[in-house]
């Protein structure tokens, strides 16, 4: 690189109180994310701040002459940089103890709770059991503000509800095939499991004293069934009044939620493990190691990360609207950032798993588990 | 007046050549520098003779002129001036005279007319001068006797008013009533062929360079004279190749055989070979010497000092003999690319998906890993090694579920095809076992129970000889799961599932003939033999269930017999042409199926087609064990076969829907399962296309489609 190569930058941002005047400047275009940072500091003369850069609404990493070429920009016009504090990044702080088989899945939201292989639900915060939810693994968690849904190998759907430090079983229902996936909101719950099938469920409400004795001996039915795939559910969110839905059959179908009716089907060529949603852009992790973004708007795969080495992608969970992490069977939690390339992690962490199973978020921290009987955790404010 | 035959002699002209053949005349070679009577003029054309003989004998000039030819006849050849006789001409060179005449005195030859006289001679029409060298005169040709020469030349009579044949009515008038009515022939209105058939083997040879024009052969031997052209020629023929072959394309005689090369000189045989190619002080040389090298390597100061080199004789003397005595053969080198003998085959890529590399293994074996498949809706594996343990497996993950202890080394294990039933047979020692997964959920475990229970056989098998007992059945135990028992007289070998999930087929090729193929009714705790005779092809190797017809394929250990089973009949026979089957498979459309055997190979029978194998593919460096296909067979036309080699190739075997076309069998992946022992089983995931494979060393492991 040359270093009289010059290119006119402009720098936007869109929180106020770290702006700089929108003079044009001229830089080299060998400056990378820490110069430029170096460069605003300097301007803003206050202190420094950690911060990422996005050009043409792609995250800067490497110089700005690597990024221009990659994404195809002129170098001759005035580039808008827009800048953001950069989010730190998550820090391993700790682990826990949950009972001593493999962890299979973990509930995202404020308390989490981590399922083992040996059918217990434990409390990721200290390791403690919660209850003892399922004759098998426990295959799917899901939390809303007051309930937890489980399902497990054996087939069985049990809805918990969350009082004090304490969970209590409300509702038990069961499948006619293992459970492999599950969502829930306030007021339903949705199953997905390896016949193919999705059973739509309604929350029993919040009563103040709910009769544990009278419910338990009640079946609880679901409300409504689909043959949703060809084969197993394999992950499913529930986000908006849309029930999204992903599996092995290698496609990812929206869903009414409502009246479970399809309203979209996308495929692809790989089974697809797991899938979030955040912001109508779902995020799959497929088996052979790919992340694919899904955009419910142009319905449509909108990217691929690779990052994986083609080990599968067990689960993902968004962070925050642009940022997600990936947990996958090559034992690495990779951190992207959905604007920046596509085969470069933003980061990547490592949790001494030969695999990783489970990845969840929530409470400012991310969790992880996999195939031994620590959940990890990590810092992630933000989260 | 001279005769014009002594001229021609005197002039010493060589002949003309005859004008039959066209192509002489073409190639002659007449020199026209010089003057001849053929190019004295010819004004005397037949139209203006028969006109002028006309004139004559209306005049009676014509009588006049028979009188003086019949005076012609009479001879003067003896007054010639000169009668030196034999003796030639040139002997008289240097002399004013040429010879003598009769008389004794000397011939003074005449003055030649020179180029002036001649033009002057030319002009006049009349006739040539010409110079008889032998007598030394200028001898004046008058029209007439030129035009007796030319007569002669051709064969006729001289005088052109001999008639041939007197009597015949000749007149250029035209008869209103001709002598004859014949109409006119054919050939007067059409090309003649012959003719056309010379013009063409002319044209041929203008064309090919065998025939040459006058006007090109004579500029060809003009350049011939060219001494630079002559020089670069020669040149050009001592540094070109040795064998040129003949522009034209016409070779003859045989085939110019190239003499034997001689090696040439090396450093080492330089007068002054450098210091590497010599000797040290103890005599050891330097450098390895070449091969047939029985000389040792001397440095000479100048080339002077070279001595005489004494194998030099010896040498010339083996190199004749080599050149005359040895026999040259003609070797014809092909000239075939040998990428163009290679059948094209489809790019693999483009036959994707198929499993390319490792997903994930499954460790918790310890010993061989004999048997596995994976569960029919793809969540579960099951996998069997020979110290009796069966492992279940969960695919997503690879986590060891549960083990279970069946007894005795374990041989096959095969998944209950039936969706409802989770039962898993396992071919022992003591014979089957029927084994509850445990991974029923809802109302499969009714349907799975319902399979496995059953009253217990009283007795056990040595205690009923009895030849109509072929399997003793009990309940092995019940919890944690269900273990079901049908004890055989001999070790079953391989088990296989009829597609419904009930029946059962076993082989146990150390039972007698008639008990080596058992088939069980599972849901009834029955077991029959259905071959009495067993099969002539030696023993029962495997057998296998049609997916959709009631036939059983029965393997030995040469042929594949396939029985109808309701009608109880020999349908059809394959033959491979293998010495040892060891596997067998049948496509899940149920036209194909393929043999693969001890002898590395694997054949590929369409059973609509005969009993030969339709393709044998050689793929393996040691024998099969197992071969198999994707269930899923209409979205992964895939077909894996696994070998003691310790690999798993894998296939892309497309059977089309219509009749005419042929499967095609691509080899698309080698799978390096890197296990010394060999590779004992590979499965297929039922809905993805992935495959499973279990080796010797315990190791299972799954292969993924990127």
């Amino acid at each position: 690189m040359e270093v009289d190569d010059q290119i006119r930058v402009r720098f936007v941002t869109k929180t106020q109180t770290i702006a700089v005047p929108d003079t044009a400047l001229s830089l080299a275009t060998a400056c990378g994310r820490a110069q430029l940072g170096d460069v605003v500091n300097k301007l803003r003369g206050g202190s420094n701040l950690d911060l990422d850069f996005l050009w043409d609404e792609k995250l800067v990493q490497g110089s700005l002459a690597q990024h221009a070429a990659r994404h195809g920009l002129s170098t001759e016009n005035v580039a808008e940089l827009e800048y953001f504090e950069r989010r730190p990044e998550p820090e391993h702080a700790g682990s826990t103890t949950c009972g001593d088989d493999w962890v299979g899945c973990l509930s995202g939201g404020a308390s989490v709770l981590a399922g083992s292989y040996d059918g217990r639900l434990f409390w990721a915060r200290d390791g403690s059991v919660a209850a003892t939810a399922h004759d098998g693994a426990v295959t799917c968690l899901a939390s809303s503000s007051s309930s937890i849904l489980s399902g497990g190998k054996d087939a069985a759907v049990k809805a918990w509800r969350l009082s004090g430090g304490t969970i209590k079983l409300v509702s038990e229902g069961e499948h006619a095939h293992a459970v492999a996936s599950c969502s829930l909101n306030e007021a339903r719950a949705f199953t997905g499991d390896w016949g193919g099938l999705v059973f739509a469920w309604s929350l029993p409400p919040v009563a103040e004293e709910p009769a544990t004795k009278r419910q338990k001996t009640d079946a609880w039915a679901p409300s409504s069934t689909t043959k949703a795939h060809a084969q197993v559910v394999s992950g499913m969110c529930l986000a908006d009044q849309q029930l999204w839905t992903c599996s092995w059959d290698h496609t990812t179908k929206i869903w009414d939620a409502a009246t479970l009716e399809e309203r979209f089907s996308g495929s692809c060529s790989v089974a697809l493990n797991c899938i979030d949603v955040l912001n109508e852009t779902a995020a799959t992790g497929a088996h052979d190691g790919a992340i694919l973004l899904w955009d419910a708007r142009c319905r449509a795969t909108q990217k691929s990360l690779r990052g994986h080495s083609h080990q599968s992608v067990s689960s993902v969970a968004w962070l925050s609207d642009a940022r997600l992490v990936s947990a996958g069977h090559d034992g690495r939690l990779c951190v992207w950032d959905v604007r920046g390339a596509a085969t470069e992690p933003v980061s990547v962490l490592s949790c001494a798993l030969n695999k990783c199973l489970c990845v969840a978020a929530g409470g400012g921290a991310l969790f992880a588990g996999g195939d031994a009987p620590q959940v990890h955790r990590f810092s992630a404010p933000g989260a | 007046m001279p005769k014009p035959s002594k001229s021609k002699k005197g002039k010493g002209k060589k002949p003309p050549p005859p004008p039959s053949s066209s192509s002489s005349d073409a190639e002659s070679s007449d020199s026209d520098d010089e003057r001849s009577y053929e190019d004295a003029p010819r004004t005397w054309g037949d139209a203006e003779r028969a006109q002028n003989s006309e004139q004559q004998r209306e005049s009676g000039a014509l009588q006049q002129l028979k009188d003086q030819a019949l005076d012609d006849l009479s001879s003067d050849d003896e007054d010639a001036g000169n009668a030196t006789g034999r003796v030639p001409t040139h002997w008289y060179e240097g002399y004013d005279h040429i010879g003598y005449d009769v008389s004794g005195s000397k011939v003074v030859p005449e003055k030649p007319l020179d180029g002036l006289d001649l033009a002057i001679e030319a002009d006049d029409g009349e006739g040539v001068t010409v110079y008889d060298k032998l007598n030394g005169r200028n001898v004046r040709i008058s029209k007439r006797e030129l035009e007796q020469i030319r007569r002669l030349k051709k064969g006729a009579f001289a005088n052109p008013e001999t008639e041939m044949y007197p009597d015949t009515y000749r007149s250029s008038v035209i008869e209103t009533t001709p002598l004859h009515n014949a109409p006119e022939p054919k050939r007067r209105f059409i090309p003649s062929k012959w003719e056309g058939m010379r013009i063409h083997r002319l044209a041929q040879g203008l064309a090919d360079g065998r025939l040459r024009t006058r006007e090109e052969n004579r500029r060809l031997r003009k350049e011939a004279r060219d001494p630079e052209r002559r020089f670069l020629e020669a040149a050009a023929s001592m540094w070109g190749p040795e064998d040129v072959e003949d522009p034209s394309g016409r070779r003859k005689g045989p085939l110019p055989v190239p003499a034997p090369k001689l090696k040439l000189p090396g450093h080492e045989e330089s007068y002054r070979p450098p210091a590497e190619y010599c000797v040290d002080d103890e005599g050891r040389p330097l450098t390895e010497p070449e091969e047939g090298q029985d000389f040792v390597p001397k440095q000479h100061d100048s080339l002077r000092r070279v001595g005489v080199y004494e194998k030099g004789v010896q040498e010339r003397f083996e190199r004749c003999l080599d050149l005359y005595l040895c026999p040259r053969k003609l070797k014809r080198r092909l000239a075939i690319d040998p990428e163009s003998l290679v059948p094209k085959l489809p790019d693999p890529r483009d036959l994707k998906p198929f499993p390319n590399a490792l997903c994930r293994s499954f460790i918790g074996h310890t010993t061989a890993v004999v048997a596995l498949d994976c569960s029919r809706d793809g969540q579960w594996l099951a996998t069997a090694d020979d110290s009796g343990r069966v492992l279940l497996w969960e695919v997503s993950t690879g986590k060891l579920i549960r083990e279970t202890a069946v007894p005795g080394p374990l041989s096959a294990l095969r998944w209950n095809p039936h969706l409802e039933h989770h039962v898993l047979a396992v071919a022992g020692k003591e014979g089957v076992y029927l084994v509850d997964t445990r991974t029923a959920r809802g109302d499969d475990r009714e349907a799975t129970k319902a399979l496995l229970e059953g009253e217990d056989d009283e007795g056990v098998i040595e205690q009923r000889r009895d030849a109509e007992v072929v399997g003793v059945w009990s309940t092995l135990q019940q919890e944690p799961c269900t273990i079901v028992k049908c004890a055989l007289a001999a070790p079953a070998r391989t088990v296989a599932w009829h597609a419904r999930g009930d029946y059962l087929a076993t082989v146990s090729p150390d039972a007698i003939a008639s008990m080596q193929c058992v088939v069980h009714r599972c849901s009834r705790r029955s077991s029959q033999a259905p071959l009495k005779r067993g099969d002539k092809g030696g023993q029962i190797q495997s057998c296998v269930f049609h997916p959709s017809k009631p036939f059983l394929f029965v393997a030995s250990r040469t042929t594949v017999r396939l029985y109808h089973l309701a009608r109880q009949e020999l349908v059809k026979t394959l033959r491979s042409g293998c010495k040892w089957i060891s596997c067998l498979a049948i496509h899940p459309g149920g036209d194909h199926c393929v043999v693969g055997s001890r002898d590395l190979r694997l054949c590929w029978h369409d059973l609509d087609l005969g009993e030969q194998a339709h393709r044998t593919l050689k793929y393996h460096d040691k024998a099969l064990r197992a071969a198999t296909f994707h269930p899923k067979s209409s979205r992964y036309p895939l077909m894996a076969t696994c070998s003691d080699d310790g690999t798993v190739q894998v296939f892309h075997a497309k059977v089309f829907d219509d009749l005419t076309t042929n499967p095609s069998i691509v080899p698309v992946k080698r799978l390096d399962v890197s296990s010394p022992k060999g590779c004992l089983d590979c499965a297929f995931h039922p809905t993805q296309p992935w495959l499973f494979s279990g080796s010797a060393d315990g190791s299972v492991k799954l292969f993924h489609a990127l």
